[in-house]
């Protein structure tokens, strides 16, 4: 009548079973609220990544003429229809495995001059590709753009200051005289000195592309050290709170000039997978609400303004 | 991933590639890279830059086409196919040369600086 020790461990009395999960909204403290709160922020990431890149794919069709329109518009069709797969959560990693196909043959379609953001996007997908309904493999997916983000802005502030062109603000002077997105810096500048940046013709000898003005020098070598600090702040726990929203700043504070809207849109997505609590989720109509307006105002519905 | 930043950052600075482009986190970091391009014929050994002609269309295309790659993929992009489809629209020269000039900002001058790489393409 003795059972062996290998069927007792094998079939675990009721006090060893774990209880049932329970839905996301009723889990309290322990080990459901954990696995109910990853998978939320799981879903409000990879939701957000869909609509960021349907918006942006149909602006695209909506801006650009000629230059392989018919593929824009393809790619349009058929990411939006895996990107409604993704939001719905039916089907959603072959959908990702099929939008990361269809990203990277967009990306190959405009190589060499492919954005940068092409290439993030091939991988964010090719990422959503990969859980299954295990939430430990949905955190694998939420470490994976924390990593992505945090070797992007250390690289880019290495990279800023490796090229040297920061140290003197000259790459945020060539920026002001040649490029009208930069005009939001003039106020830093001495007038005159905006006068001269915005008379000089690119060509041989043009320049000096440097002014004497304190505030721009601190903009100019503020952005290659908070790139490196806020990764850094952003691995530590204590920090992360902070830094997050540092972050977040950040990135809106270089969209008022750059203006790659989509970008900011993807980058703040992928900084928010660092929030604790809800906040992605509730993030995410902002985000998504933001994204659609600007397909709206390139599809002509709503009035452009200085940032859209 | 972050390694390639590395790579990129070695590859703008020996073989001028775009920082800007190939996913290396380095948009922003210098400005947009110039590039130009002029043709010279070779006669009687010397290459005259300032001999002016009618260009046919295909090679003004395959010149523009030329300039976007150059300017992506800096020196790894030889302007081979342009001097062959040269020297066929122009069979009387001895051969042609192609001069790709590109503008960058001087670190010490802050001013523009040329930085060329003449290609000859004897017949």
């Amino acid at each position: 009548m003795g059972m062996s020790a290998s069927t007792i461990a094998l079939e675990p009395g009721p006090r060893l079973r774990e209880p049932p999960p329970l839905p996301g909204a009723l889990a309290g403290p322990g080990p459901n609220a954990g696995a109910a709160l990853l998978h939320e922020k799981f879903t409000a990431f990879s939701r957000t990544f869909a609509v960021i890149v349907a918006c942006e794919l149909w602006s695209e069709v909506a801006r650009v003429e000629g230059m392989l329109r018919g593929t824009r518009f393809a790619v349009a069709v058929l990411f939006t229809a895996a990107a409604a797969a993704i939001a719905m959560g039916r089907w959603a990693r072959p959908a990702a495995a099929f939008a990361s196909a269809l990203l990277a043959v967009r990306l190959a379609c405009f190589l060499p001059l492919s954005a940068n953001h092409y290439y993030l996007e091939v991988i964010y997908a090719f990422f959503l590709a990969i859980p299954a309904a295990d939430p430990r493999e949905e955190d694998l997916v939420l470490k994976a753009v924390r990593s992505t983000v945090i070797v992007g802005l250390i690289a880019s502030g290495i990279q800023k200051a490796a090229h040297g062109c920061y140290f003197g603000g000259e790459f945020l002077c060539f920026m002001l005289a040649h490029d009208p997105r930069f005009d939001v810096l003039s106020p830093l500048v001495p007038a005159p000195e905006v006068l001269r940046l915005h008379a000089l013709e690119k060509g041989i000898g043009a320049g000096p592309y440097r002014v004497d003005s304190v505030p721009l020098l601190i903009v100019s070598n503020l952005t290659y050290v908070l790139e490196v600090l806020l990764p850094i702040g952003l691995l530590v726990p204590r920090l992360r709170r902070v830094a997050l929203a540092a972050a977040v700043a950040f990135v809106v504070a270089i969209e008022v000039a750059a203006r790659e809207l989509f970008f900011g849109a993807l980058m703040i997505n992928s900084l928010l997978v660092f929030s604790r609590g809800g906040l992605h989720r509730k993030a995410m109509p902002l985000l998504a609400a933001f994204c659609i307006y600007l397909l709206a105002v390139s599809l002509g519905l709503l009035p452009r303004w200085r940032f859209s | 991933m972050a390694v390639w930043p590395l790579f990129q950052y070695a590859a703008s600075v020996y073989w001028e590639t775009n920082p800007w482009k190939f996913f290396g986190w380095a948009m922003y970091t210098v400005p947009p890279p110039q590039v130009q391009m002029g043709m010279g014929e070779i006669h009687g050994g010397q290459i005259d830059w300032d001999r002016r002609r009618e260009v046919p269309r295909p090679l003004l295309e395959e010149g523009f086409r030329f300039l976007d790659r150059r300017t992506a993929y800096g020196r790894l992009h030889a302007p081979d196919e342009l001097a062959g489809m040269a020297l066929a629209a122009f069979p009387e020269t001895e051969g042609v040369a192609i001069r790709v000039r590109s503008l960058v900002l001087n670190r010490e001058s802050a001013r523009l600086v040329p930085r060329d790489q003449v290609y000859v393409y004897p017949r």
